[in-house]
């Protein structure tokens, strides 16, 4: 009885967040022009539970209003922002030109010189090399992918911010530590490529939260070959995700010299992230606002590597959630954090969790 | 335009696939009406019938590899398998020839074996909730350790051990990964290749949700394998060598050239690539190979008769065999010949 009750539950809850993207999605589509000119209001009206003025002279459009190409952008961008961040760190260079350009505002990633800015991560340990390399060719090979899926659709790489910056001008980096109290809360540099555990703590920001952006965003695919090609870079990130949690687990546990620091980082970066992304509760755990896990449990006898509700599933985040991490906001916002002018594209505004 | 070749060769391949599944089910099924799904608090896809793979079939098939996990991982945590209340339901129940605790010398991997084992179990549950009534129980699953057990035959094929010698998965550390090494990367390829076989969108999101974690537990296990294997090449090259046995049973040749015909499954070890698509040319360089993905960084899909393929350790047409020696439960059970 329990256990059908807790999958009765999970379908409200999708229920719910797919109710709620309709809703946000009304608000999102303000000034953007959805694909095919039919504006997003118009797509969505009369389908939720808000008190709001009748929409005007209804246009043909698809039942959500969220499209696979929106969805494919959404995800592009995200792609954008890792592959960047892994070419840098693994080669000193970031994407060609000729994979940037697109629908949208055009953006450049914010680079400069010396410590703090987007470079080669000088690593002493060959392996994390290896495995920096290996990551930043995937998620190239991701951007290059969703680019040929979206075809003349495929947004712009908007601006993105991947640097540490300095303690008077933070970067990205530098803001999302300071919320997670990685580094001080009003002075403090966190730079991912001044070395082999900066890296893997910055690589730990993005890696979990593409898995959760994946996974809220399959039910809205209708294609089913996009689906499948969706679940392959799901998997793509789940192995990612898989690969720096154990990492930082293994050095943090490591004999002699164990790097607490990497666990505790690792630790601090999930709970913020849950701070940022909302107080929807979780189907499973009635937990609220918990879809973000560190690498430690609660017994200290058995790894966290996976972060898992209490049916052993990976969590979902709903795009708006993602964005919330992304922009570095709980507010209901259209930019900030790594996409300081926000992505591009018609899912572009985070959820309102202030 | 090269991309765009991709994506008309995914989608050749997913028709392929698709004329595939429908022959091997008129095969499958036979003459056999399809039950309806018995009175669940859950409604399953309708119109079930000899040719209609349903989303209850779906789960059922992923029960039964969750069952055969579930139980080598907690045997291999915990010494003991899984509690007699999670393995009833339709179809013949079977037992498990079991193992017994490993012997871990670095408490990390014991950990891990942990969270794996917890995860699984969890995994069992959640699919037998889902299925209610219909869920299958557990077939006959064979995870134990003598020269002719699946392990071994196996192993044997892999060349990890000589013919008609014992691999013993429970025996260290580094046995436990191998034997772990055999399944997690086949679970990910089946659920990739299963969800869009999926029609409700809620039991979608859960597939999504059990395919992430199988990647993940892929990743504690190839990572942990690669990095150990830096003082013991033997590990990485083992794995390598269970890689090229799924592929010499899955069809499509044996994995001898990456990203080349029938290579669905990659090893661990190191090589040179150079890469594109950056901001200046680059030299080739050497990386690791966690993630298998194929050129556009996407993971591999098997049709279930692939997977049987694998699990029956069979590339025959088979209804039964290797790890589970009497065949799954539920209608989606028998193999074809891996072409």
């Amino acid at each position: 009885m329990t256990d059908i009750k807790n999958t009765l539950e999970i379908f409200d809850a999708i229920e719910t967040r797919r109710n709620e993207r309709r809703s946000f999605l009304r608000f999102a589509g303000g000034s953007a022009v959805a694909l095919g000119g039919a504006s997003l209001l118009a797509a969505c009206g009369g389908d939720d539970n808000d008190s709001v003025t009748p929409a005007p002279t209804p246009t043909p459009t698809p039942a959500t209003g969220v499209t696979d190409p929106d969805v494919l952008n959404f995800a592009l961008n995200l792609e954008y922002l890792e592959a960047q961040f892994y070419a840098y760190a693994a080669f000193g260079v970031g994407l060609n030109a000729n994979l940037l350009t697109g629908v949208g505002t055009q953006g450049a990633v914010v680079t400069g010189t010396g410590a703090g800015f987007p470079r080669q991560v000088a690593f002493q340990d060959v392996v994390v090399q290896q495995y920096a390399r290996e990551i930043a060719i995937d998620e190239v090979a991701h951007v290059a992918f969703l680019r040929s899926a979206l075809g003349a659709s495929a947004a712009a790489q908007p601006a993105i911010n991947i640097s540490g910056g300095t303690a008077a001008a933070p970067g990205a980096f530098s803001l999302a530590a300071r919320a997670a109290g990685v580094v001080d809360a009003n002075t403090g540099v966190f730079d991912p490529y001044a070395d082999d555990n900066s890296f893997l703590l910055g690589a730990y920001i993005f890696e979990d939260v593409g898995v959760s952006a994946y996974k809220g965003a399959a039910p809205l695919i209708s294609n089913k070959t996009y689906l499948e090609a969706a679940a392959g870079i799901l998997a793509a990130e789940a192995y990612h995700a898989g690969l720096i949690r154990t990492i930082l687990y293994r050095k943090g546990l490591q004999t002699p010299n164990p790097i607490s620091a990497l666990i505790t980082g690792a630790n601090k970066i999930s709970d913020a992230r849950d701070s940022l992304d909302g107080t929807v509760t979780n189907a499973s755990t009635g937990v609220i606002g918990d879809d973000d896990q560190g690498i430690t449990g609660s017994d200290a006898t058995i790894s966290n590597i996976v972060p898992t509700d209490a049916n052993g599933l990976a969590y979902s985040r709903s795009t708006g959630q993602v964005l919330n991490i992304v922009y570095l906001s709980k507010a209901a916002v259209s930019l900030g954090g790594f996409f300081p002018a926000g992505v591009n594209g018609s899912i572009r505004t985070s959820a309102a969790n202030a | 335009m090269t991309e765009s070749m991709h994506l008309i060769e995914a989608l050749d391949a997913r028709v392929e696939r698709r004329s595939e599944r429908r022959e091997f089910f008129k095969n499958a099924l036979g003459a056999a009406a399809i039950t309806a799904a018995g009175a669940t608090a859950l409604s399953f896809s309708s119109a079930a019938s000899a040719q209609t793979i349903t989303d209850a079939d779906v789960l059922n098939f992923a029960l039964n590899l969750e069952y055969l996990e579930a139980q080598f991982y907690s045997y291999a945590a915990y010494g003991t398998g899984l509690d007699n209340s999670l393995l009833s339901g339709t179809g013949q129940q079977g037992a498990v020839l079991g193992g017994r605790q490993v012997t871990f010398t670095d408490p990390i991997v014991q950990q891990y074996a942990r969270e794996i084992a917890q995860d699984e179990i969890a995994h069992v549950k959640f699919l037998r909730s889902a299925l209610g009534t219909s869920a299958v129980a557990q077939p006959a699953i064979d995870v134990s350790v003598s020269p002719t057990s699946a392990f071994s035959t196996a192993a044997q094929a892999a060349g990890l051990v000589p013919a008609g010698t014992a691999f013993d998965p429970y025996f260290s550390d580094e046995n436990f990964l191998l034997g772990a090494f055999i399944f997690e990367d086949v679970g990910v390829t089946a659920y990739k290749g299963a969800a869009p076989l999926l029609t409700s969108k809620a039991y979608l999101e859960a597939a999504a949700g059990l395919l992430a974690v199988e990647a993940y537990h892929a990743a504690i296990v190839r990572t942990t394998l690669y990095g150990k294997g830096i003082d013991t090449p033997a590990l990485r090259t083992s794995a390598d060598a269970i890689s090229k046995a799924r592929d010499s049973l899955d069809g499509g040749g044996a994995n001898t050239v990456m990203f080349g015909a029938g290579d669905l499954d990659q090893g661990i070890s190191p090589y040179s690539q150079t890469p594109t698509n950056l901001a200046t040319t680059q030299v080739a360089v050497t990386t690791s190979n966690i993630v298998p993905l194929d050129a556009n960084g996407i993971a591999y899909s098997r049709s279930t008769s692939q997977v049987l393929n694998i699990v029956y350790l069979n590339s025959g047409a088979a209804s039964a065999g290797g790890f589970y020696p009497s065949g799954m439960n539920g209608n989606i059970k028998t193999s074809v010949a891996a072409s």
